[in-house]
């Protein structure tokens, strides 16, 4: 799993306002920078990695939310809940599988064998529905409702981490 | 999911270490809630409820680290052990939703085949449970929450005191 970006510039005499706008924006860009591994080389890794960033990016936002204007903060986390449920689709038909074939290294029973076939396959096709919504999804959501709906809690504030290709 | 408990005296123009203070607090609040009722090993639902509040606590301290150094890190990484162990169980019951959503409907092999591996899942999820359990367990000899409260929790005026 990839490490979680540090957001710089905190001390403990930050005005909480404006450590919050840098939380959320770094935790936006952890995200954001795994979009074009994401979407132009399907690279799974990088689905993972913006799974966990999109975790942490919510949940820096609900914490967070008594900073922000209550509108604001809800039409955010209702983006980023679609985007979390999305991806966590993919993810439950991955740890099934994971669960699944670790079941087939330890010498399963001939019923057993069999229903965890089965199991495999449904399971490989659940999760190729989920990925192709989730790849639907996921432009018009960086393009235009998630980063407006950010811009608004951050008042714009960009993060490009040091030594990083961020591209979001 | 339990709704997290409500963070008081937020002044968003004041420091990030006075604010920081309460967010844990808060956090803190909502683990001590939950952890006996996540140690009843029948009840999902209280020991997911305590996940998520050791989610929020581990984000709390990942995210207003800054504010307090050095402490924070080491109960960051106990946060996340629990919440990692937590969820290898969560992640069981969730494999028994979907396997359960599988179970055919007449007796035969397909049955057998089925039964067999709910049998492997309610194993492998009292293991994981036992896993948690050491783990709380630790917590509590170790005065986990309690350094916690002790020393994020509360300004250090107040700690020197002590």
């Amino acid at each position: 799993m990839a490490k979680p970006w540090k957001v710089r510039g905190l001390a403990p005499t930050t005005a909480f306002r404006v450590a919050a706008r840098f939380i959320v924006a770094t935790k936006y860009a952890e995200m954001a920078s795994y979009r074009r591994a994401t979407l132009e080389e399907h690279d799974e890794d990088a689905l993972h990695d913006m799974r966990i960033g999109c975790k942490r990016l919510r949940e820096a936002v609900a914490l967070l939310r008594d900073v922000f204007p209550p509108k604001k903060v809800r039409k955010a986390r209702a983006a980023l809940d679609e985007l979390n449920d999305a991806m966590g689709r993919v993810r439950d038909c991955d740890v099934f599988t994971e669960w699944l074939e670790s079941l087939q290294a330890s010498e399963p029973s001939e019923a057993e064998a069999a229903m965890i076939g089965g199991l495999v396959e449904s399971t490989q096709r659940e999760r190729t529905e989920s990925l192709a919504a989730l790849a639907e999804m996921l432009p018009g959501l960086f393009d235009g409702g998630l980063p407006q709906a950010l811009d608004a809690l951050t008042g714009g504030i960009t993060v490009r981490p040091k030594g990083r290709g961020g591209d979001g | 999911m339990a709704k997290a408990s409500p963070i008081r005296g937020i002044a968003p123009s004041a420091a990030l270490a006075d604010n920081a203070r309460g967010v844990i607090v808060a956090r803190l609040s909502d683990v001590l809630e939950w952890a006996p009722r996540g140690r009843d090993e029948a009840d999902g639902a209280s020991l997911h409820n305590l996940r998520i509040a050791v989610k929020r606590l581990r984000y709390a301290l990942e995210f207003l680290g800054p504010a307090f150094g050095e402490p924070a890190a080491a109960y960051l990484e106990q946060a996340t052990a629990l919440q990692e162990a937590l969820g290898m169980v969560t992640d069981c019951d969730a494999f028994m939703r979907h396997l359960a959503s599988h179970e055919p409907q007449e007796p035969g092999l397909a049955h057998d085949g089925w039964e067999g591996l709910a049998e492997r899942l309610r194993q492998r999820r009292r293991e994981q449970w036992l896993a948690c359990m050491r783990l709380l367990d630790e917590y509590d000899q170790t005065a986990v929450w309690a350094r916690i409260q002790r020393e994020l929790c509360q300004p250090p005026a107040e700690r020197l005191r002590q």
